[in-house]
């Protein structure tokens, strides 16, 4: 961390991580809701101030075009993000085109944050959710049906509640608007794009 | 090493299973811009340029069929010989990638070995002409006959991205037709030609609709190919250089082309075979062979053409090659082949 005042070094090499973690992202939003495997600490020499799945998304994703919002927990990383790809931080989660939340309790309302516009919905937020592991129990099972699904199948929910399900089933709703997300790790990333319907089995 | 995996998904993922993977053999040894051309970044794009298309496409296959702009940079290249397609290409690539061009069908074509040979140069990638080994693959004008499979990515080369820039000038009403699902002048378009032409005449860069919701050019490919986009296992890449526009069919998405239901979508079909490999179901291009009228027809997909002459050589020997069946123009097609042997013809087909 950078309690002693000194930052850590971003990814061990720029240019073959950023390809590396992007690739794995483009994977995970092309077969939707399905973990997949995300070592993404081997990337850093030194750990990062923010879980390894966090950063490695923020240092791939984020630049000065980018504005971010960090959920309470990441805001000792502000510095560190800053340093490395000088990106402008919101101050609310509304006028970020990237929101990093550390769990689902640090989650804003999905509707809350930047839904992009009828000419041009890609102007909406990416989400990045920590803190749900692709085994953990007690979320709820639903349908994932949607493009990049083959066949319609049970995603096991990651942890998340009822009250995600239900602004991810007004997410879906509001296509080609919306938000889309990551539920990055620790140790897997899973894509949740706008177009993916999560519906109660 | 730090962050084992704990998930256990990723099986039956060909290759993008893991960073390793990606990495591939070299891991994070290669220094930054190890490309082998000095001085050039990895994937000759700076880094800032990469992450903005990367963020592009991230939108772009969360809205299937959607344009999603991107600042398209100035390529060593004129416009129109695939600026597009290179910047996408040049922005997902990694070390462990295998990388096939193609060029209407072809590895061996002026353009498709120019942009290999850009690759390869910049990145250090393996590159190859075989649809199988390949896990990314550029194109211009057509997609392989070869099945693709889950986790390869095709990289089309697109000059218009906008199915409706012959019937709508203007970039703000496009938007906004697309905002408002209004297609009714995609209707209005092919029912011009079934007044005109008594059928849809459009051959290539036939429009789909994707997801059920976007309209979207296919690129020039044939409407031959069109049928391979429906619920393709492949994630499908589109880059328009100059028009600046990047969008996306993500894998098992569906896509169907614009038709009426008393004039249904068809593709085209030929009266006759390869002349090389006689396969019957691949897509034809006309040859002229001399300045007397002479022309041959040959499968556009070279790889598929030589894959057939090989696997119809291992097997059946002299069976192969241009036979003089020149008068097989007014025969149904379906019953052309090589006239010695039923090895290869229709038969060859897995």
């Amino acid at each position: 961390m950078t309690t002693d005042g000194r930052l850590t070094p971003g990814f061990a090499s720029c240019s073959l991580a950023s390809q590396a973690v992007f690739r794995l992202a483009l994977a995970a939003l092309s077969k939707p809701a399905f973990p997949f495997p995300a070592d993404f600490g081997v990337l850093f020499e030194r750990d990062p101030p923010m879980p390894a799945t966090l950063a490695a998304m923020a240092l791939t994703l984020a630049d000065g075009l980018t504005p971010v919002w960090l959920s309470p927990s990441l805001r000792a990383a502000s510095d560190w993000l800053q340093f490395h790809r000088s990106v402008p931080l919101a101050r609310t989660p509304d006028r970020a085109s990237l929101v990093f939340a550390a769990s689902p309790g640090e989650l804003p309302p999905l509707d809350e944050l930047s839904q992009g516009t009828g000419r041009y919905p890609d102007r909406s937020a990416t989400v990045v959710l920590g803190g749900v592991l692709a085994e953990s129990g007690g979320g709820v099972p639903v349908l994932a049906s949607g493009p990049g699904v083959e066949e319609e199948r049970v995603f096991e929910g990651h942890g998340l509640g009822r009250d995600f399900m239900a602004a991810w089933a007004r997410n879906r709703a509001a296509y080609p608007l919306g938000v889309d997300a990551f539920l990055a790790g620790p140790g897997s990333i899973a894509g949740l794009p706008r177009s993916l319907s999560l519906n109660p089995g | 090493m730090r962050g084992q995996d704990s998930a256990d998904g990723g099986s039956g993922m060909e290759r993008g299973g893991s960073i390793r993977e990606i990495l591939g053999r070299g891991g994070l040894d290669g220094t930054e811009g190890s490309g082998g051309s000095g001085g050039y970044n990895f994937a000759y794009l700076d880094e800032d340029t990469k992450r903005e298309i990367r963020r592009a496409l991230l939108k772009a296959v969360a809205v299937p069929g959607y344009q999603v702009p991107f600042s398209g940079r100035e390529m060593p290249m004129p416009y129109g010989w695939g600026t597009g397609g290179i910047q996408v290409t040049a922005s997902v690539i990694g070390p462990g990638d295998v990388l096939k061009v193609i060029d209407q069908g072809s590895d061996d074509t002026t353009n498709a070995v120019s942009i290999r040979n850009f690759h390869r140069a910049l990145t250090g990638v393996a590159t190859t002409s075989e649809t199988r080994r390949a896990t990314l693959i550029q194109t211009r004008h057509r997609i392989p006959e070869a099945p693709l499979r889950e986790g390869q990515i095709m990289v089309y080369q697109v000059p218009l991205p906008e199915p409706m820039r012959q019937l709508e000038p203007s970039e703000l009403e496009t938007r906004t037709l697309h905002a408002l699902n209004e297609y009714g002048t995609m209707y209005l378009k092919l029912y011009e030609d079934v007044a005109r032409h008594g059928e849809i005449a459009i051959s290539y860069d036939y429009p789909v609709m994707v997801a059920g919701r976007h309209a979207a050019s296919p690129s020039p490919i044939p409407r031959f190919d069109n049928p391979k986009l429906d619920r393709s296992p492949a994630l499908h890449l589109f880059g328009a250089g100059r028009e600046r526009r990047v969008y996306a069919i993500p894998p098992y998405t569906i896509v169907k082309s614009f038709d009426f239901s008393d004039h249904p979508f068809r593709i085209q079909s030929w009266d006759r075979a390869c002349e090389i490999c006689g396969s019957a179901d691949s897509y034809l291009d006309e040859i002229v062979t001399d300045d007397r009228g002479g022309r041959m027809f040959v499968c556009s997909d070279s790889d598929h053409c030589q894959e057939r002459v090989k696997r119809a050589g291992t097997g059946e020997s002299g069976s192969v090659g241009p036979t003089a069946t020149g008068n097989a123009g007014s025969t149904p097609s379906g019953s052309v082949g090589p006239a010695p042997s039923g090895s290869v013809g229709r038969g060859g087909k897995p």
